[in-house]
């Protein structure tokens, strides 16, 4: 309700409105015969709605502009509600973005002041020192859970985990977006993701690099969860490869057979292939038509061989990955060069029954 | 193209069945179709959902019927006006539309809501072994017969017949019009007439 004003208080009944409303919900016996369905009252609220959708609603504001804000506290309290120990001045620069530093610069000028800020005071830096640990240490981890996959697949995946959106979400869930030293509020996502790149150096820095990754793992692969991980690798010729792989473990080169069909003159046919090697099925799968299902089985014939078919058991978490003893730099094989050896083999086979 | 786009698709697409009514009660083989043709045999299946195969019938024309039902089951209709009603037995419906027994069995053994009619057209019925290509192409698979053929005497040969189990042998001046070791397949004949 709007204050009253003095001429209301001269009148009782308005007085009495008054405390009728303030205590309406505990008295319900109270005699008010016309105070409780106040005329005035509908009209007030909708008087306030339309100021509000005239204003439009409130901008953003950063918790400091309410009042209560310690920045140091928060940054403290960021460290240990991760668990983490950082090393205060190195977290402190990892929360600095290049935005603010530019403004700071412009607001200096404004005032005549000339103390320079060094440039490598923002976390473009510890950003890039980041990135590079994010992408090893995944990379690492996933290959340790799919020893079998290609790079290829491996690579899809880590891209698909560094993408804009996840990283900067990933950011926001974890409450970067508050400690942000940035021009704007709410940050950019551009600012979102360097400044969590950045807190992953941070970790490494101030403590070590294990700690970063299991950091890492910890956040990033849950991001995984209700994602099918083979669809990331755009497959062009599933068939091709699949011939490639066979051939290179010595296995008869692939055949695929219809196992049965349905409705083959309606609308809604069924073929179901299978593809098999030496008479033993590697891979089936269900399809509209008979290439589609083709396709498909071929693709789940490479994911039954590189064991990351449906079945497959679930990630293991960072605890019981050796990330200490884990080769940083060893690769799974990759089907691209796997696809030229076996086309040349081809070839130089072709050239020798000539 | 996603594995589970085709696999969202297996699970909904329509399986077709083959169904020989030959020799087979058409009440009790109506139950069994009219669960096909709902898809109650699905783990997908709701009440609600039209998850329902496809079934063709065949043979339709050599249902068995026990008893004397062919004289006494009857079929009854009215025609709404007065001294419309009628009542036909079993032989003759039958003798007039041979599809249309199983039709009637299998309809009357669906719940009675707007989804039956959609569900009785997935029913193809065919009085005898001849089925259009275009029906019989998208068949699949075939859905088990609940009674067993029985195996008629004229389709034994006369080493089987020879080597059925006797208790005792008849004397020689019994006279057997129907069964004689030379000619057996003629004396069957003879019975039938």
């Amino acid at each position: 309700m709007a204050a009253p004003l003095l001429r209301h208080l001269s009148r009782t009944n308005v007085i009495a409105r008054r405390t009728v409303l303030a205590f309406s919900k505990h008295n319900n016996d109270m005699q008010c015969r016309y105070l409780r369905n106040s005329k005035s009252l509908p009209p007030y609220l909708k008087e306030q709605v339309e100021r509000r959708t005239k204003v439009g609603p409130e901008p953003k504001r950063h918790p400091s502009a309410f009042g209560c804000w310690n920045y140091d506290a928060e940054l403290f309290a960021f460290g240990k509600r991760l668990g983490e120990d950082f090393d205060v001045d190195i977290l402190r620069e990892a929360f600095i973005s290049r935005s603010y530093i530019e403004m700071e610069i412009e607001e200096r000028k404004k005032v005549g002041v000339k103390t320079q800020i060094p440039d490598t005071s923002c976390n473009e830096e510890l950003s890039i020192e980041g990135k590079q640990l994010i992408q090893k240490y995944l990379k690492a981890y996933l290959r340790f859970n799919f020893p079998y996959m290609f790079e290829e697949g491996i690579c899809a995946i880590c891209e698909y985990l560094m993408t804009t959106e996840i990283l900067a979400s990933v950011g926001k869930l974890i409450g970067v977006r508050d400690l942000i030293q940035s021009k704007h509020y709410p940050p950019t996502d551009e600012e979102m993701v360097d400044t969590f790149m950045a807190v992953v150096a941070a970790v490494a820095k101030s403590q070590t690099e294990e700690r970063a990754g299991a950091f890492v793992v910890d956040f990033l692969v849950p991001r995984l969860v209700g994602k099918d991980i083979n669809e990331m690798w755009k497959l062009d010729n599933p068939m091709g490869l699949l011939s490639a792989v066979l051939q290179s473990r010595g296995m008869a080169s692939p055949e695929s057979r219809l196992l049965w069909q349905t409705g083959c003159s309606s609308i809604m046919s069924l073929y179901h292939v299978g593809i098999y090697s030496d008479k033993e099925l590697i891979g089936r799968s269900p399809g509209e038509t008979l290439t589609i299902a083709e396709k498909q089985a071929a693709k789940e014939a490479l994911k039954n061989l590189m064991k990351s078919d449906d079945s497959r058991p679930p990630f293991l978490s960072s605890s019981k990955v050796p990330l200490k003893s884990l080769d940083l730099e060893k690769k799974n094989p990759s089907a691209d060069l796997l696809l030229k050896l076996y086309s040349q083999s081809d070839t130089s086979a072709q050239r020798a029954t000539k | 193209m996603a594995h589970n786009r085709v696999v969202q698709w297996s699970t909904m697409s329509r399986i077709w069945w083959l169904y020989d009514a030959k020799y087979q009660c058409p009440f009790r083989s109506a139950r069994i179709i009219a669960g096909y043709l709902q898809g109650q045999h699905k783990p997908i299946y709701h009440a609600l959902s039209d998850v329902g195969d496809h079934v063709v019938v065949i043979n339709s024309r050599h249902i068995a019927m026990r008893e004397e039902l062919w004289r006494t089951f009857t079929f009854s209709y009215h025609t709404g006006y007065a001294k419309g009603f009628s009542r036909t037995p079993a032989w003759r419906l039958h003798s007039m539309e041979p599809t249309m027994m199983i039709e009637k069995a299998v309809y009357s053994n669906m719940p009675g809501f707007l989804l039956r009619r959609k569900y009785m057209r997935r029913l193809h019925i065919y009085p005898d072994e001849e089925v259009p290509p275009e029906i019989i192409g998208n068949v699949c698979d075939q859905i088990q017969q609940i009674q067993k053929v029985p195996k008629r005497l004229d389709e034994y040969t006369a080493e089987e017949i020879q080597a059925f189990p006797k208790l005792f042998d008849w004397s020689e001046e019994y006279v057997i019009e129907n069964i004689s070791a030379d000619k057996p397949k003629d004396t069957v004949k003879a019975a039938k007439k």
